[in-house]
């Protein structure tokens, strides 16, 4: 055999790169599976931000003149006039009116007086796990969209040329070998729930590539301005030209005549940029109850005189995919019950998700390269996630926010990966931590119920505590089982 | 048709090709061809009517989910209630799911598959995306249509092409071929954004050209 004329690099070298190696794909698949697990309950964010503070005022409807006032009154509240303000009115799937306004967050009642600042402490923290994995802005976007691409890799599908798993699309083995069970798990949600999966991954991709793929369009096409490549998509970004104060735009009557042009559309979002100056702007976003769309967008002057649309639902495809591509990743556009199959859909994307590293650990020990101290820290992001995000709800429960909340999520999963390394075993690493996580939601209720009693049973609070309450339930009822079941030792083989 | 009747027959669509694709795979030695294709067909012909039922996009969207939550329910419910009884049947006394392995000595094989799986990462990741980036810019760059459909096709195929061209980098055994592959797409790319650029330059020997040149030069 002839000699390689490259340097021998030492064993153990090698063997620790081999290792950093893997490690290094455990990590991308752990920030993986804590995007989908994040996504996976980002969904319920309407649900979310209810129950978060179920003291806010809710309203099925809200009239124009009260949205008028809304907008006045938080106007009024703010120490200087916002370039970014909004009023989002009431729809069925969040039947609050909120201003949001550089920052701060306002929430009104039926008759648009500003009553308070709503809670969202949970519910921002987790948008931002799911959209930025809690890195600064376009680096985590970006990061994220890296992520989506990946996932969306044909060979993660399978299909290509691979007739066996079409051909066994409705074959499933629970209960017998571990290696089979999850191979099956992994191939059959990998088949049916593949076209949900491409849509998330793709449209992820989309959002979190777009803007660091509009850095290239910029300097190629723009001029290197930036702020130009969104513009045939979203239309140009207002930029303050008069700040001489004026009466704010009217409106209650942008909100009629929007009403009377188009009656088949929901007004829901009402856009103001530098409200109350002559450089003020006003637009509507309309959501149109048969269409992906997010919104059209119709603009007014301040008179309340339609101007036009964007052509969200109408104008050219590529606007019209623009503006699916949200919906469509979130879920958001056929009310609860598509939430509810984007939730159970998601639960089966971090079921792929995690049943592929563990097959990788199953197929590395049958071939004698077992890395037990590895699918100890996989197991304890798989169900160290859970636990952190119960820890992380406790905690805004006890009013920690922001940075604080961040904290609590990512120490507390490292503190769950550094004991995996050493703890006793696989399967103690997996109950404890689905203890952990039990107890944690069930902590977080029971804070929430003595906190928020009197609204325990009104609908923004209700059906997510009762959601909250199965899925402890749900986490505990497993690892509890196994603590009062005797397990009895095998039979010895019969000697031969 | 109103909504309802509209989305009754979408469904019984959908889950008549469930129950056919069932059925063929379910003889896994030899699966009806006719039937496949039925299936198939029955999928296909619920989309339109997905679209009739919920609109022209919402619906075909609504019709893939709800097609993905009945398929894992006629694949989960039966295999988990059969996995329940077996592992009660097993009950105690059958092989732990724990690993209780000690880590593997710390020796490891030559430096050439370590060399070889940082080349696939480095390929897979930077490289896969700067060729998808480069092809993806000159499509944007050389496509005909308005600014919206350009940004939007852009937008959408560069995951697409980054994922393809990683899943080439992962899964082809030969690096003499995937790495050259890479490179000349990207350099297709580079060439193809070049030719863009020169495309959108004013041309000089026309009136409007030399107006835009001589204003360009007065700024």
């Amino acid at each position: 055999m002839s000699k390689s004329i490259w340097p021998k690099a030492p064993s153990g070298f090698v063997a620790a790169a081999l290792s950093g190696h893997a490690a290094l794909g455990l990590a991308l698949g752990a920030l993986l599976y804590i995007v989908c697990l994040s996504g996976t309950l980002a969904v319920f964010y309407n649900e979310i931000e209810r129950w978060e503070d179920p003291s806010v005022p809710e309203m099925s409807a809200m009239t124009p003149e009260a949205a008028g006032r809304t907008a006045a009154n938080a106007l009024a509240m703010l120490e200087e006039t916002p370039h970014h303000f909004g009023v989002r009115l009431p729809t069925p799937d969040m039947p609050r009116t909120v201003v949001f306004a550089e920052g701060r967050v306002l929430a009104a009642d039926a008759e648009g007086v500003i009553v308070a600042e709503p809670r969202r402490a949970f519910e921002t923290f987790l948008l931002n796990l799911h959209i930025y994995l809690h890195l600064p802005g376009v680096v985590g976007l970006t990061f994220v969209g890296f992520l989506g691409a990946h996932a969306g890799r044909p060979d993660h599908f399978r299909t290509a040329g691979a007739s066996a798993i079409f051909r066994d699309a409705f074959t499933m083995r629970f209960g017998g070998s571990k290696r089979l069970g999850e191979a099956d798990l992994h191939n059959r949600m990998s088949v049916w729930a593949a076209p949900f999966h491409l849509v998330i991954a793709v449209t992820g991709a989309l959002i979190g590539l777009s803007s660091v793929l509009a850095l290239f369009v910029a300097v190629l096409a723009y001029n290197g301005d930036v702020t130009k490549v969104f513009e045939p998509i979203f239309g140009p970004d207002q930029e303050m030209t008069d700040e001489t104060p004026a009466p704010m735009a009217d409106i209650p009557a942008a909100y009629t005549n929007l009403k009377s042009a188009h009656p088949e559309v929901h007004p829901y979002y009402v856009s103001m940029h530098d409200p109350a100056t002559k450089a003020q702007t006003l637009s509507i976003n309309a959501l149109y109850p048969r269409r992906l769309a997010y919104s059209e967008l119709y603009a007014f002057d301040v008179d309340g005189t339609l101007r036009g649309s964007q052509g969200m639902v109408d104008g050219p495809v590529g606007r019209q995919a623009f503006a699916a591509s949200y919906t469509l990743h979130f879920g958001s556009f056929g009310g609860l019950p598509i939430r509810l199959a984007y939730g159970v859909l998601g639960v089966a994307l971090c079921m792929v998700v995690a049943t592929g590293l563990n097959i990788w650990f199953i197929k590395r020990r049958e071939r004698g390269r077992p890395a037990p101290r590895l699918q100890r820290s996989w197991t304890a992001v798989v169900w160290g996630a859970p636990a952190s995000l119960s820890l992380s709800l406790l905690a805004a429960g006890l009013g920690v926010s922001g940075a604080g909340l961040i904290a609590v999520f990512w120490a507390s999963l490292a503190l769950a990966i550094a004991w995996a390394v050493v703890a006793a075993s696989n399967t103690l690493v997996s109950r404890a931590l689905r203890l952990a996580t039990g107890a944690l939601i069930a902590l977080a209720l029971t804070h929430y119920a003595v906190r928020y009693g009197e609204f325990l049973m009104t609908d923004a609070s209700i059906w997510t505590s009762l959601a909250l309450l199965l899925a402890a339930i749900a986490f505990l009822v497993a690892p509890v089982r196994s603590l009062f079941v005797r397990r009895v030792a095998p039979s010895p083989a019969p000697a031969e | 048709m109103t909504d309802i009747s509209s989305t009754i027959l979408a469904l019984v669509f959908m889950l008549a090709a469930l129950v056919l694709l069932y059925r063929a795979w379910a003889r896994r030695r030899s699966p009806r061809g006719r039937h496949i294709f039925m299936g198939w067909a029955l999928l296909a012909a619920s989309m339109p009517v997905w679209a009739l039922a919920g609109g022209v996009d919402k619906g075909p969207a609504t019709g893939i989910a709800v097609l993905s939550l009945a398929a894992l329910a006629v694949v989960l419910a039966p295999a988990w209630a059969r996995g329940v009884r077996r592992r009660r049947t097993l009950a105690a006394g059958g092989p732990s799911d724990d690993d209780g392995e000690p880590d593997p000595p710390r020796s490891g094989p030559s430096a050439i598959p370590w060399l070889r799986r940082t080349g696939v990462v480095l390929l897979a990741g930077p490289g896969a995306f700067l060729a998808a980036a480069c092809l993806t810019l000159a499509l944007f760059m050389l496509w005909p249509g308005v600014e919206a459909d350009r940004l939007a096709f852009a937008a959408f195929f560069a995951p697409l092409a980054w994922g393809a061209l990683a899943c080439w980098a992962v899964c082809d055994p030969l690096m003499r071929r995937k790495a050259p592959g890479i490179f000349i797409i990207a350099i297709i790319g580079a060439a193809g954004v070049a030719v863009g650029l020169v495309a959108a330059q004013p041309e000089p020997n026309t009136a409007a050209g030399i107006v835009q040149g001589v204003e360009a030069g007065a700024g």
